[in-house]
């Protein structure tokens, strides 16, 4: 499992495929919780998606490079919006 | 060949071939939206893909003739017959460079010149093509970044295909590949929805950044995309002329195999067919030790054979592809050829999505152009001589693809002067072909079927285009070696069709060949258990045969020469074996040396062969030999 509910966080974990996204997208409707990429690799646009329209707040830093410099700026920019 | 080119020789012809196809379209319904916005965004994207390469020429011409396709779609400037056949010429000249591309890997000198001409003949100018604006995203890009870092040489946007989840595009795959980027962007197109509601596997999202590689690495890592992203080099003219944010390449759930691959998956099921054979025998051989391991073995063999014989049917269905892309450059050599010889005609296609198997798809292409000539060229009359009949001044030639049950026909039809059964009766005593008498017995039919005859032309004058080399004849035999037939039906002032039959999927059976004596057999591979090879003294005679003991196991020995009343090669220390099936049992058959193993396509023996007991049939090798496949089971009973 690449993305999971653990200790009050959702966590992606490793690289996320597409086939993650409706998981991801369940969570977030379920839980209000923060986003926890810590151990996060390459994540697929369409979770990058997800994140942009549920704008979770983001703790961690991603292992994989261009999401760490790239794509974590655009998760963090303008939150939380609650 | 670099892999890159490689890619987009492939890409290029298609787009190519696309874009010949709309153009000539909108010359016939110029009204038609949906066919120039097709038309342009080939143009488009082939105008992308050129500038990878060292063509600067191709991408001159193709920024003019794209100038004009924008100037049409924006309602700027109407296209006329004009416009378009200038935009046809330079997607013909496209081809012939991508072609040169392929050959030298590099344009012809001439290239520029070639180039500065069609953009005058388009009416396009140097500085139209620096007239583009520079576009507010891009602005509005680097407003929002806080005025751009100096080294920013590129800003890109890309709105990914809403559908693009489906093929397995990842868009943010695609943004990590591009070189240099500095600065990245994301927002929906359309407002974000409730989450409850978000539609999670259609993209929604527009890209937008800025890069300090150079434009045209950027570019090349975007080519994939390249219809749906703008590149903007800053601090220069403007590369790219925007595109519909909306432009949707038809989806694909298909991917390219080399052909290669596809013959080496079909070799790898033939092996395994053999080994299958094989295992068969040793389960036979098991069965005098041991029953119940005998039926184990027998229960795999069965499985396995099933598993082949799906494995087969796969690799056959992987190998049908629609014929249209064996055609695709037809329609540009068809004008050169018309244009050569002044005939005004217009060629239509039909049937390209017709699947066909590769390899015959493949050979295809010599016989159907040579087809298409000797219709432009002893076909289709010129334009004074058409309307002097009463027919119109441009001459009409089809080219039809069409499924009809096991096989595939293509037609190659024109409406011209058709073939005088006369003039070929007397062309052929003239030739020596046939005498006077032999001559006029022929019925009409028959008399227009001698163009097939080896050696046979009938234009009194060789012309330059179609006389040269091959004939009918060699058309003829290029379809029969595919197994298919030629049909011909011409009436005298109406036109002539030609028809290729052609099977379906090539029902190729794999053989080994043998040598006997001085003459080369195949055999089935299917009825091979092994072959082998023993020393001559243990062939022994048993009542008024001879067998041969192979490992533990007696076989009945049969020398193949003499079975086929050869005198067998002088007596050799070793004796080959062949071992097949013959009546359900295995027997030894003495061969004088084995040769490769083939694909052909069997016929059945006709004439002379099909009265002689053991043979299956024959096929025609490459090189125009004929194979003469024994039937063993016959050639023993």
């Amino acid at each position: 499992m690449s993305v999971m509910f653990a200790d009050g966080a959702i966590r992606l974990v490793g690289d996320c495929p597409v086939e993650d996204a409706e998981t991801l997208l369940q969570l977030l409707v379920e839980h209000r919780a923060p986003l926890d990429l810590s151990d996060c690799g390459h994540i697929h646009a369409a979770l990058l998606q997800i994140l942009l329209a549920a704008r979770p707040p983001v703790q961690g830093t991603p292992v994989d490079c261009f999401v760490r410099e790239q794509v974590l700026p655009l998760l963090k920019h303008g939150e939380p919006a609650r | 060949m670099d892999e890159l080119l490689a890619q987009f020789l492939v890409e290029a012809r298609e787009l190519i071939a696309a874009a010949g196809e709309d153009l000539a379209q909108l010359d016939r319904a110029p009204g038609d939206a949906a066919r120039l916005d097709r038309a342009f965004r080939a143009i488009h994207t082939l105008k992308g893909s050129v500038a990878i390469f060292d063509m600067a020429p191709a991408g001159a011409a193709l920024h003019a003739a794209e100038d004009l396709l924008g100037a049409a779609r924006g309602g700027r400037r109407p296209l006329d017959g004009t416009a378009i056949a200038a935009i046809l010429d330079c997607v013909d000249q496209l081809d012939r460079w991508v072609d040169c591309m392929a050959r030298d890997g590099r344009l012809p000198p001439q290239a520029a010149a070639d180039a500065e001409r069609l953009v005058a003949l388009i009416g396009g100018s140097k500085a139209a093509a620096v007239a583009y604006p520079s576009s507010d995203w891009a602005a509005r890009l680097l407003a929002q970044v806080g005025g751009a870092p100096a080294s920013a040489r590129v800003a890109l946007r890309y709105r990914p295909d809403p559908d693009c989840f489906f093929r397995g595009d990842d868009p943010l795959a695609v943004l990590a590949a591009v070189p240099g980027l500095i600065s990245l962007t994301a927002a929906p197109v359309e407002p974000w929805p409730p989450l409850a509601e978000l539609q999670p596997f259609l993209c929604n999202l527009r890209f937008e950044g800025l890069s300090d590689a150079p434009a045209d690495a950027v570019r090349a890592a975007l080519r994939f995309v390249a219809d749906q992203v703008e590149i903007e080099e800053l601090g220069g003219a403007p590369a790219a002329a925007p595109v519909d944010a909306g432009a949707v390449p038809e989806a694909s759930r298909s991917f390219r195999v080399d052909v290669a691959l596809l013959a080496a998956l079909a070799n790898d099921v033939g092996e395994l067919i053999v080994v299958g054979n094989a295992l068969a025998h040793v389960a036979a051989e098991a069965d005098t030790l041991d029953r119940a391991l005998a039926a184990r073995l027998a229960a795999v063999r069965t499985t396995l054979d099933a598993s082949v014989a799906r494995l087969r049917a796969s690799v056959g269905a992987a190998r049908m592809t629609p014929i249209g892309p064996s055609l695709r450059r037809l329609p540009r050599l068809v004008r050169e050829a018309a244009s050569a010889l002044g005939r005004d005609l217009e060629l239509t296609m039909s049937g390209e999505g017709t699947e066909i198997d590769k390899g015959i798809a493949d050979a295809l292409f010599e016989p159907l152009l040579h087809l298409l000539r000797n219709a432009v060229d002893h076909g289709i009359e010129p334009a004074a001589v058409r309307l002097a009949a009463g027919k119109p001044a441009r001459g009409s030639l089809r080219l039809a693809a069409r499924r009809a049950g096991d096989s595939v026909v293509v037609e190659v039809a024109d409406d011209g002067a058709g073939i005088d059964p006369a003039a070929l009766r007397r062309a052929a005593v003239a030739r020596g072909l046939l005498d006077a008498e032999a001559a006029a017995r022929l019925d009409d039919q028959a008399a227009v079927e001698l163009i097939f005859a080896p050696g046979f032309s009938t234009a009194s004058a060789v012309s330059e285009i179609s006389g040269r080399g091959v004939g009918m004849d060699a058309v003829r035999a290029a379809i029969e070696r595919l197994g298919g037939r030629v049909e011909i039906a011409s009436s005298v002032g109406q036109g002539t069709v030609i028809r290729l039959r052609l099977p379906l999927t090539a029902v190729t059976t794999r053989v080994l060949t043998v040598q006997v004596g001085d003459d080369r057999y195949a055999v089935a591979v299917e009825s091979i258990v092994e072959t082998a090879s023993v020393a001559s003294e243990r062939i022994v005679n048993v009542g008024t045969g001879q067998a041969v003991v192979l490992r533990n196991r007696t076989l009945p020995y049969l020398s193949l020469a003499e079975l086929l009343g050869k005198r067998g090669g002088a007596a050799a220390a070793d004796t080959r074996l062949l071992v097949a099936r013959a009546g359900g049992e295995p027997v030894a058959f003495g061969v004088d040396g084995f040769g490769a193993q083939l694909d052909v396509m069997l016929r059945p023996p006709a004439g002379l062969l099909a009265a002689a007991p053991g043979i299956a049939g024959t096929s025609l090798l490459g090189d125009g030999s004929v194979l003469v496949a024994l039937d063993i089971d016959e050639l023993v009973g």
